[in-house]
């Protein structure tokens, strides 16, 4: 399964959120690819406490994949990264593996060749096949990457490919109408898709909402201090709701909401079960929305819609 | 033997604290009752119809609406858009689904209903209420239409809501298919409300006439003058009866113009009338039409329970979300014609009489000749009916009707034992078991007995009667009055819950009570008690009663505020910035507030008031003492 996961703006934590379910679906056993398809400015490698790939690899990432014709370099995580919880993941066989297929240091963004759809493609039906899901992690905005991205999935070799996008955007009004603009928009990915020869119900059908650094007004009383401030972050969250809903970005398109962490805030990383329970510096909830998200990824019913 | 104890605290009705509060907590109350409703009505995932008796078109609709009635009525309980479902309804709901599941098992449920109650040649009516499975029932009760009304307005205002938020082919064109058979019910139903409400005309001097008159005049002698000043009140209804046409034979017609002396009554009998015509333009004409045998009789229960349910199809919601067709219009009108003729007939009975109106004397008597505070509480409701509107009630003072009623509610509190104890034998229990038995006259099975029908819910249609009733009332006393009867009739009704959270145990409040308990609730009246909390929902929302003596005071306060605060701007150097400015300028936002809030709260702009004036006089007075100082 291939989850193309975009965002309008930047700071949304989309690299975050990615890394993170990637690592849930990796604990759970599935085999996980991490592509990161953010050309100007890869990040993955930072986030998985990969330092060989802290802002991308020296010539064998994926830009040159693309631009150079060289193969991709697969960076496994339990081998690679710093962090204890990814080094565990190589320990335990029930575990399955992350792999970072990483950007290219001063890679910068470049436009589309006629050959690099068909040599997407050839990356993508390989991956698929060695890897039970491939989280591809394009940049901000509309961008090459996008469009490749779009144009390779209408490609016949993928036709039977099951593909899904998730298109992270913050819980503010702003970030919900780009959102909105993303993906229904006039130069939206739905519109795109269809100019590169997509069936409009299929691609419709796969684009779902990641609503990320909620205030949960239920879980966190600490950060809302006082009851006026209460009173208005629900009604106006009520009416951020009754938005979302209009702009078809309702609940039947949620797949995911990631509350609000401070951890997460100053700190771009893998959150694992020791930060919760031993050490206490990231939420219970925030690990329970990676979990949930990483389950709704495979959900028949979800994904069916309204 | 079982014990006889206290139901419910010793309590006295009237010794009441004259504030105006009202105790129930719908929201809570309805998530508490959604909450065990998911639970009785999931079957592994799916929608389970069992409850109590056989399924049949009442029943069954009443379940749906335990969930479709507060969605449609209250607030913060909608459950057409997925997302704006707030998390504690979700949580409640959860044995039903996800937010996802939910609309969609809905969806099925009602698809389900819709189909299972429609024939070959239209929707059907039946009802197996007492029917064994060897005989099977084929007469409509008018119940069977109204609440048939209530639930596809509710149905098609769900189905039209979620229909914005799907967007697969399927599952769109599934939704159209329900609209579409929610349409022609609802055509059906008003085509049976309009065949089933009657104009009975007596001829004077007959036996009918004396018991028409006993029954307005509620078995007190009624000489000439009385007869006189009745004919005049129901002047304005005969008028307008003979420009009813659809249904109704002719001779009315003719004998409400050519005898205006006559006495006579209007409103809805049980079913279908014996004599009712068919009705033959669009889109009544294409829903079936079966013959009635119904006496051409109006009967209490019917009438108001029509009357009420006839409220959702005129209400601004049903305009505003566009509920009824064109072709539906022409019904609906004369619907409202009937509506308004009822409802002025049995304001004007209800409250005729000199000194003591009719309505004050409990128990009131039916066209059967049967008294019981049940239809006491059902003229009242018809009063309140009249008086929501616009207060027509053939010259009586609005107030006056208001603060009748309150008395006659906590009479029926009493007599229905809602705050009070049982003692062995007391014969009011019978208000709630067996419950209010009603003779449906035309009806007879194989061995000549008449069908009758049980009216259980007395409680619950006290609590929504009074609910009701307070919304009228203008002076805060005689809202505390009605808001306090219905608060005890709520508690009385909390307390009889099953031990599943729904209804109905009456031996929990009754110790006397050695009925075996169903196995299943009875969604007739777990729907009935949904209706009061509702209803308080409904008080809760309207807006207080106005206190124009507070306003006085608090234009008073403000006034001086203001004039303090512009004497201080006279003499403030305009630096802005300063402590002093900021502290005036937010003097003037809360005064600017207080004058926003001065006829709806009155109260709480007299309290912004203060604390402006106490906020200025510490600069007066500091400029004072500064002036003071050596």
């Amino acid at each position: 399964m291939l989850v193309f996961a975009a965002s309008d703006k930047g700071g949304t934590g989309r690299s975050v959120t990615s890394c993170n379910v990637a690592y849930r679906l990796a604990l759970r056993g599935e085999a996980v690819a991490y592509l990161d398809f953010d050309f100007g400015s890869p990040t993955a490698g930072a986030v998985l406490d990969i330092p060989k790939a802290e802002r991308g690899v020296d010539g064998s990432g994926l830009h040159s994949y693309f631009t150079r014709h060289t193969d991709a370099v697969e960076l496994d995580a339990a081998l690679h990264s710093d962090s204890d919880a990814l080094r565990d993941l190589g320990r335990y066989p029930s575990h399955g593996r992350l792999t970072l297929l990483p950007g290219d240091r001063d890679g910068g963004e470049f436009p589309i060749s006629a050959d690099m759809p068909a040599r997407c493609a050839q990356l993508f039906l390989k991956l698929d096949r060695e890897f039970d899901v491939c989280v591809v992690d394009l940049s901000a905005g509309r961008s090459y990457a996008t469009d490749l991205v779009l144009e390779t999935t209408a490609r016949p070799e993928l036709a039977n490919a099951s593909w899904r996008w998730l298109v992270f955007h913050r819980w503010s009004a702003q970030h919900i109408v780009a959102a909105h603009g993303l993906v229904f928009g006039d130069k939206g990915l739905l519109a795109t898709g269809l100019r590169r020869g997509h069936d409009r119900t299929r691609l419709d059908a796969a684009m779902r909402f990641v609503r990320t650094a909620v205030v949960d007004l239920g879980v966190d009383r600490g950060a809302v201090e006082r009851a006026p401030q209460a009173a208005w972050l629900r009604s106006y969250d009520q009416r951020l709701r009754e938005s979302a809903d209009r702009l078809r970005m309702g609940r039947s398109r949620l797949a995911g909401v990631i509350p609000y962490d401070p951890i997460l805030q100053w700190s771009e990383r893998v959150i694992d079960d020791a930060d919760v329970s031993r050490l206490k510096i990231a939420n219970q909830a925030t690990v329970q929305a990676f979990e949930d998200l990483a389950t709704r990824l495979s959900d028949q019913r979800f994904w069916e819609g309204l | 033997m079982r014990r006889v104890g206290p139901a419910l605290g010793e309590r006295t009705l009237w010794q009441v604290r004259g504030i105006a509060q009202v105790r129930t907590d719908p929201r809570r109350h309805i998530l508490e009752t959604w909450r065990a409703f998911a639970r009785v009505t999931t079957d592994g995932g799916g929608w389970n119809w069992a409850g109590r008796g056989r399924p049949d078109s009442i029943g069954d609709a009443e379940q749906l609406l335990c969930l479709l009635g507060p969605a449609a009525q209250v607030p913060g309980f909608a459950l057409d858009r997925p997302d704006a479902v707030d998390e504690d309804v979700l949580a409640a709901l959860k044995p039903l689904g996800t937010g996802l599941d939910l609309p969609l098992l809905l969806l099925g449920a009602l698809e389900e209903y819709l189909q299972r109650y429609t024939d070959e040649l239209g929707p059907t009516f039946r009802s197996g209420y007492e029917a064994g499975p060897e005989n099977e029932v084929e007469h409509e009760l008018t119940e069977s239409y109204w609440i048939s009304v209530t639930l596809c307005l509710a149905a098609k205002a769900f189905l039209l809501g979620f229909k914005e938020t799907v967007e697969r082919r399927v599952l769109r064109a599934r939704i159209d298919a329900a609209v579409t058979l929610a349409e022609i019910r609802l055509t059906a139903a008003m085509v049976g409300l309009l065949r089933s409400f009657v104009v009975e005309v007596v001829e004077p001097g007959s036996e009918a006439e004396d018991r028409l008159l006993g029954r307005i005049s509620q078995g007190r002698r009624v000489g000439r003058a009385l007869t006189e000043d009745l004919r005049d009140r129901l002047e304005p209804v005969r008028r307008k009866l003979p420009e009813l046409t659809f249904g109704l034979p002719d001779e009315y017609e003719q004998a409400l113009r050519d005898y205006p002396e006559r006495l006579f009554q209007c409103g809805w009998t049980w079913g279908t009338a014996r004599d009712a015509g068919v009705i033959d333009v669009p889109p009544a004409d294409a829903v079936p039409q079966r013959p009635g045998i119904a006496e051409p009789r109006p009967m209490l229960y019917f009438t108001v329970g029509a009357l009420q349910a006839l409220t959702g199809l005129f209400s601004a919601r049903t305009s505003r979300l566009g509920l009824l067709t064109y072709d539906q219009m022409a019904l609906r009108e004369a619907l409202n014609v009937r509506w308004g003729l009822a409802v002025q007939y049995w304001s004007t009975v209800a409250t005729f009489g000199a000194g003591r109106w009719a309505m004050e004397d409990v128990p009131w008597e039916d066209a059967d000749g049967v008294s019981s505070p049940y239809y006491s509480v059902l003229t009242v409701s018809a009063v309140s009916l009249a008086l929501a509107q616009g207060g027509e009630l053939a010259g009586r003072h609005p107030e006056d009707a208001v603060e009748r009623a309150a008395g006659v509610l906590e009479e029926l509190v009493r007599r229905g034992l809602l705050n009070r104890r049982a003692v062995p034998g007391d014969l009011n229990i019978e208000l709630h078991l067996p419950g209010l038995t009603i003779e449906l006259s035309g009806w007879e099975d194989d061995r000549g007995r008449v069908e009758t029908l049980i009216a259980v819910d007395y409680a619950a249609v006290l609590a929504v009667t009074a609910f009701g009733m307070a919304r009228h009332a203008t002076r805060r006393p005689v809202r505390t009055r009605l808001t306090e009867a219905a608060d005890v009739a709520v508690e009385h009704l909390l307390a009889r819950r099953r031990n599943d959270g729904l209804w109905d145990d009456l031996a929990k409040v009754f110790a006397t009570v050695d009925e075996p308990l169903p196995d299943r609730p009875y969604w007739d009246f777990t729907n009935s008690v949904l209706q009061a909390f509702a209803a308080a929902a409904a008080l809760i929302q309207a807006p207080p009663p106005t206190e124009p003596a507070l306003s006085d005071q608090a234009a008073a306060k403000i006034a001086e505020a203001r004039h303090v605060l512009d004497r201080e701007r006279l003499t403030t150097p305009d630096l802005g910035g300063t402590q002093v400015q900021r502290l005036l300028r937010e003097v003037d936002q809360r005064l600017n507030r207080a004058e926003a809030l001065l006829t709806e709260r009155p109260a709480t702009a007299a309290a912004l008031a203060d604390r402006a004036l106490l906020d200025l006089d510490e600069l007066v007075l500091a400029v004072q003492l500064a002036t003071r100082s050596r």
